[in-house]
């Protein structure tokens, strides 16, 4: 459901980019982008097994 | 460059950008690879590349819309490279079937790093920026990039709802939740 979430927002920036206002598609990214980087931290929770 | 120039140039990358989308979709669909919570992060990256070059053939190239993609290639490489890290180790046989012998997230990571150093690139050729070319009319071979890639992102958008539903993707999905019996 989240993925889909954000294909549907970035689709919905796709759109005002093509169609639309500038400034609406460049807001839709941003708040789409921040909730990427949100949904990636949720799912990013395994331990990795290695040492730097 | 000139912006006509930059204008192909972004319209070839939304066409490579949706062979790439198409290629994981050919392995969901033939192969019944269902994609991972971090699988989809990724397609949702490339998707989020595309804004960028869309701006750029409707309006003509402008830095502002670069950094855009700049922005979607790190946030993609980032998750491309967490998911490279979880199956890095000798003896693990990573996540889905390898593409000439790299797995899909391995792919992803050399093409957002790749896109990184393009945009930089292009964007070293200043010209483009100096005309406003935004009232001409785009290319049709322009039009046609930007339509099929928001014809692949209705689809991910939809697939990835029948894959997980209304709850969060599992982290190894083996059916499509939406669809009744599975698969």
């Amino acid at each position: 459901m989240d993925q889909a979430i954000l294909f549907t927002l970035f689709l919905a920036a796709m759109l005002a980019a093509w169609l639309g206002p500038r400034l609406l598609a460049a807001t839709l990214f941003a708040v789409a982008l921040a909730l990427t980087v949100a949904d990636y931290f949720h799912h990013a929770t395994d331990a990795l097994k290695l040492s730097f | 460059m000139t912006a006509r120039t930059a204008i192909l140039l972004n319209a070839l990358a939304l066409y490579g950008l949706a062979a790439v989308l198409l290629m994981g979709f050919g392995f969901q669909v033939m192969r019944r690879e269902l994609p991972c919570p971090l699988c989809l992060l990724q397609r949702v990256a490339f998707v989020a590349l595309a804004v960028g070059p869309i701006l750029n053939i409707r309006f003509g190239p402008r830095p502002r819309h670069y950094a855009m993609s700049l922005l979607a290639a790190v946030v993609g490489f980032g998750i491309a490279l967490r998911q490279v890290m979880l199956h890095i180790m000798p003896g693990d046989p990573g996540y889905g079937t390898a593409i000439f012998g790299l797995h899909y997230y391995s792919w992803a990571a050399i093409i957002f790093a790749a896109a990184i150093a393009l945009i930089a690139i292009v964007m070293l050729f200043e010209r483009q920026f100096e005309i406003m070319i935004a009232a001409q009319r785009p290319p049709a071979f322009a039009v046609a990039a930007v339509w099929l890639m928001i014809v692949i992102t209705a689809a991910n958008a939809a697939a990835t709802f029948l894959e997980c539903g209304l709850d969060v993707c599992p982290d190894n999905p083996v059916r499509y939740e939406m669809l009744q019996g599975g698969r």
